[in-house]
């Protein structure tokens, strides 16, 4: 067995925890393993000679900048003499994005040369391109995993991997279209939200036959083998969600196929599921009434409209009222139980306000919004395309479907640097140059969205350890006034940067024109009060940092009427996974789970204490399944104020948790207006815990 | 002959039988919930010996789960008084069965039908399995239904559940932490949680009986224990030889062995063994009978389970509405059991 990992397990294997250990396990990982087994070059040149001659750096990328701007870009990264924290940071980093050699034997890159190489493809100049290496070495921001990996790559694969698809229309041509997309995007390594709520019900008639259709069950099958066969080289399976309406007919059955006693031959093993709920049904359950559960195509037939597009709160009663409309009939409150249940099992379905969502969408002009991703961060109009068969594309309408483009400020590195404005600026410009060089033409309502609406997602993640790092308590009323003033700034300044861009690029995404940007609407929290600290103990956090005043932001609405904004969105705080072991931090804005992680995937078990874990910090890591949640619901509304996408939220419950507390939760998140629930997780308890209410 | 009576819930037989039963059953899990196809690629880059261990591993593990479920808490539940104690026995019967199951479908997952043909020969014919199978059927086949008779029978039921099982778990485990395998790994995660459950059970049940012998009869089960132990430790020792020679890893499995047993011991109430010796950390993390952080991707993690059902009533939602929250440690009374 291999040394490190015998010592990172040290950590955790004796009496008290020994956070120690995993220092010697870092140490020896890089005297064992990663530095004897790095291809050695005597030179930049010749390293840069070396990969590019083998085909695994771009070569072109070299012919965009003179050698001494390479170098100097080289330079600046090897200048901060960067150290990895824990021994799980640089086996992620050198299992899973630094290049090897092709038999996977020996490393081609190091830490720095990847974030060099990156800042070389993402940027235009050299000036650029030595602001983005400092932010991305000093870790004050990371870009998704895609980017990071694929950046600067002869053979590149795709720069973002997370896709939302709502081609699937109800007729045969659409969905085979959809399979074929979802095999194509999830080969590449991407994770694909499904939108299926127009399709037919089980049992609906087709071509007039009655009984006969499948209904979604049928589909989301094929989905779940498609995502299963079309698994990158067998590295991972693919990842993807289905949306489906709770208004839906086949609503409860679908959910039961998450559940684990499901035979085999019902069970969605891969496929998770999410459930978007209207308004409607929120004030169903609020009175505890029955709801009806619609059946699209007689639906369709009776009304001629497709099932994403009804407004419930508008057409509820009269649909419900029309005998020619088949539906069933079932209490709200149970449905909502159902959910908890199901959750309980499998920690599915996601949950998507669809109201919450709306009320606030910035772009009703260009569509509302319909259903969100596989983590439930991404919140955009979606429009439907329309598929034809064989020889008849002509025919074929293109709608919109959404590429999502992430990254995540590091909250304590952004914080020490003094200066939000700076990060959040560079920031924007690597997602805005990734979003420009994104083109799957292989989905054309994907690329139609890139093009012409530049989507991008800045979140942050490490919110819990840099709490615990100020001694501040998760979910507090200091740390919640942190939230609300950290993503305030992250927003203007995130908001500024896409201006200027527009201003001096003269890209302006479609649909600006009639949207709630342009009539100032969506900014007028900021221009009724200053989101500037309150208290001296958060204020001194934000010590040199430019906060935006209401000033600043009448300035900034001013100058977005006047140049518009390259990007139909700026933000989405996405749950962050290796990303955050390699920049240090604790995942995205949720509490930590555990204080030491032990963690497993299809590297080994790894054990992470927490960042700066001592017995001097320990009080103030506490566990998310040990919180009550409304802590973490209060977290993320605070910070869902100034994220015009969504937030990532996962609930975490202990084992003893019942339905009840679960619903009482999606109630709660909803009247504080957050839009999307991620999944559930609960902590069983462990056989002492057990024995205790025993003896 | 008595009148027959119905099992009364509410009221508890002892102390423990209850919470037991009840963590069974929300604990319950299929071996089919697992995707182990994930794990295919992976048994193929095995070298030939890690295949072999691995599945002889499993193979004899099987054996002995089905000793258990057939045999083993049958004998038990008959001779155990006590409605919801027999429930309880017999649901952990159910559970043996399906870890059986489950080591059946690791063979059928990786193995051609001629491999797997040998590998159910080779359990018929391995010597130290079936020593150790026959001698703890002998104990549960014994006449002797005294208090010691059946201390006797429940502690070898213990020494399976908390000793015997682990020179085969020793491997997967060792695996697993190393990242591979990790799916088999998560149904050998949630069998480990299972029998850590059942051999505290057993064990409870069993310093039941002793405490009921008086103290000659104490002093000659403590002697018959430790005969009982040595006897089966050696052959341990030698099937140790046998699995594992050919992955070099026979000295860290016989101290696993010794620690286990050591266990054992606590959980019986009796003196330890062996002296205390550390063990291969990776091993050791593995067998901490808790959830384990996942991928979001990969592998079903061994954290959920049956979520109990209450209902919302009409005070919570209008606490919520009202800007309030309703008190959850407070129960709503109209509690039912998850109707699936
Ligand atoms: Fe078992
Ligand atoms: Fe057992």
């Amino acid at each position: 067995m291999e040394r490190w990992i015998e010592l990172n397990n040290k950590v955790i294997a004796g009496n008290v925890v020994q956070p120690q250990h995993d220092k010697d396990a870092l140490q020896v990982y890089f005297q064992e393993k990663v530095n004897p087994n790095t291809v050695f070059f005597h030179d930049l040149k010749e390293k840069i000679r070396y990969l590019t001659e083998h085909g695994i750096w771009d070569a072109s990328l070299f012919e965009r900048y003179a050698p001494e701007d390479v170098r100097a870009v080289f330079e600046r990264a090897y200048s901060y003499k960067f150290h990895f924290q824990s021994f799980m940071g640089a086996s992620k980093f050198y299992n899973e994005y630094a290049t090897m050699t092709p038999d996977r034997s020996r490393w081609l890159e190091r830490y720095e040369d990847r974030m060099a190489i990156t800042a070389l493809a993402r940027s235009e100049g050299v000036e650029e391109a030595l602001e983005l290496v400092h932010h991305l070495v000093t870790q004050t921001f990371t870009p998704a995993t895609p980017t990071l990996m694929n950046s600067g790559k002869a053979n590149t694969g795709r720069l973002v991997s997370c896709f939302l698809l709502q081609d699937c229309t109800d007729n045969l041509d659409s969905i085979t279209k959809t399979l074929s997309f979802v095999a194509e995007l999830s080969k590449g390594g991407g994770g694909i939200g499904v939108e299926v709520s127009n399709l037919r019900a089980r049992g609906e008639s087709l071509r007039g036959i009655q009984n006969v259709t499948k209904g979604v069950m049928g589909v989301a099958k094929m989905l779940d083998n498609m995502l299963r066969y079309a698994d990158q080289a067998g590295q991972r399976p693919g990842a993807g969600a289905i949306y489906l309406s709770v208004m839906h007919a086949d609503f409860l059955d679908v959910l039961s196929a998450k559940k684990i006693a499901s035979d085999e031959d019902s069970r969605l093993k891969t496929l998770s599921v999410g459930a978007t709920i209207p308004d409607m049904f929120m004030e169903k359950a609020r009175l505890g009434e029955d709801i009806f559960q619609f059946y699209p195509h007689s639906l369709w037939k009776e009304t001629g409209q497709e099932f994403s597009d009804i407004d419930w709160t508008r057409d509820y009663q009269a649909l419900a009222d029309n005998a020619n409309i088949c539906k069933k009939r079932v209490s709200a409150r149970r449905v909502l139980e159902e959910i908890a249940v199901t959750q309980g099992e499998s920690g599915y379905p996601y949950l998507l306000f669809e109201g919450n969502a709306n009320r606030v969408n910035p772009i009703a002009n260009v569509g509302s919004i319909k259903m969100s991703n596989l983590c439930s961060e991404i919140l955009q109009p979606t429009l439907p395309s329309y598929f034809h068969a064989y020889g008849q594309e002509a025919k074929d309408r293109i709608g919109l479907d959404v590429s999502c483009n992430l990254s995540s400020l590091v909250i304590e590195q952004t914080m020490h640097s003094g200066d939000i404005g700076r990060v959040v600026t560079a920031a924007i410009g690597l997602l805005d140059n990734v979003a420009r060089s994104t083109s799957v033409t292989e989905v054309p309502a994907v690329k139609r969205a890139n093009d012409e609406m530049r989507s991008i997602g800045l979140g942050a993640m490490g919110l819990h350890s840099f709490l615990a790092g100020q001694e501040l308590i998760y979910g507090s009323p200091e740390a919640l006034e942190f939230v609300d003033v950290f993503f305030a700034a992250v927003h203007y300044h995130a908001r500024r940067a896409s201006m200027q861009i527009a201003r001096d690029t003269g890209f302006v995404f479609s649909g600006f024109e009639g949207s709630r940007y342009q009539s100032g609407e969506h900014f007028a929290q900021y221009l009724e009060r200053d989101f500037t600290p309150q208290g001296a103990e958060i204020a001194a956090l934000f010590e040199g940092h430019a906060l935006p005043t209401r000033a600043d932001w009448q300035q900034l609405v001013s100058d977005i009427q006047q140049h518009g904004l390259a990007h139909s969105f700026v933000m989405a705080v996405a749950p962050t996974g290796s990303i955050s072991y390699v920049s240090h931090a604790s995942a995205s804005i949720m509490p930590i789970t555990e204080r030491v992680e032990t963690r497993t995937s299809n590297k080994a078990r790894t054990i992470y204490p927490m960042p700066h874990l001592s017995a001097d910090t320990e009080w103030y890591y506490e566990e998310a399944y040990d919180m009550d949640q409304r802590r973490v619901l209060d977290t993320v509304a605070a910070a869902q104020k100034h994220v015009d996408q969504g937030i990532s939220c996962t609930l975490f419950v202990p084992s003893t948790t019942s339905t009840r507390a679960l619903q009482a939760y999606y109630l709660y998140a909803y009247r504080l207006g957050i839009k999307t629930l991620y999944y559930t997780r609960m902590r069983k308890t462990n056989l002492e815990e057990c024995l205790s209410c025993v003896v | 002959m008595s009148p027959f009576s119905a099992t009364n819930w509410s009221e508890p037989e002892d102390g423990f039988s209850t919470t037991f039963y009840e963590k069974y059953t929300s604990q319950l899990w299929f071996p089919e919930e697992i995707p182990l196809s994930n794990d295919a690629l992976v048994w193929k880059s095995l070298s030939d010996d890690e295949r072999w261990t691995y599945i002889h591993a499993s193979a004899g593990l099987n054996a002995l789960d089905t000793l258990q479920g057939e045999v083993g808490m049958p004998a038990l539940r008959s001779l155990i008084d006590g409605h919801i104690r027999k429930a309880t026995l017999q649901f952990q019967g159910v559970m043996e069965d399906i870890h059986a199951r489950s080591y059946s479908l690791m063979n059928k997952t990786f193995l051609s039908t001629s491999e797997e043909r040998e590998v159910f020969e080779w359990v018929r014919t391995q010597p130290q399995l079936q020593f150790k199978i026959s001698f703890i059927q002998g104990v549960f086949a014994d006449p002797d239904v005294s208090n010691l008779g059946l201390w006797k029978k429940l502690a070898v039921s213990c020494m399976l559940e908390t000793a015997l099982f682990y020179s085969g778990f020793f491997y997967p485990l060792y695996m697993a932490g190393q990242g591979r395998m990790v799916s088999a790994g998560e149904i050998f995660n949630l069998i480990i949680l299972d029998e850590a459950l059942h051999g505290v059970y057993v064990a409870l049940l069993a310093q039941e009986k002793f405490g009921l012998m008086n103290p000659a009869e104490q002093a000659y089960a403590r002697a018959w224990y430790a005969q009982t132990l040595q006897t089966l430790y050696q052959n341990e020792l030698a099937y140790t030889d046998v699995l594992y020679a050919g992955v070099n890893l026979i000295g860290e499995v016989k101290r696993f062995i010794r620690f286990n047993c050591n266990v054992l011991a606590d959980n019986l109430a009796l003196e330890r063994p062996f002296p205390d010796k550390e063990i291969n950390p990776v091993v050791q993390n593995g067998i901490e009978a808790r959830g384990t952080t996942h991928d979001f991707f990969s592998a079903k993690g061994s954290s959920y389970s049956k979520v109990r059902v209450e209902t919302l009533s009409d005070a919570d939602v209008e606490a919520i509405w009202a800007g309030g929250f309703p008190d959850l440690n407070v129960s709503n009374q109209v509690v039912r059991v998850s109707h699936d």
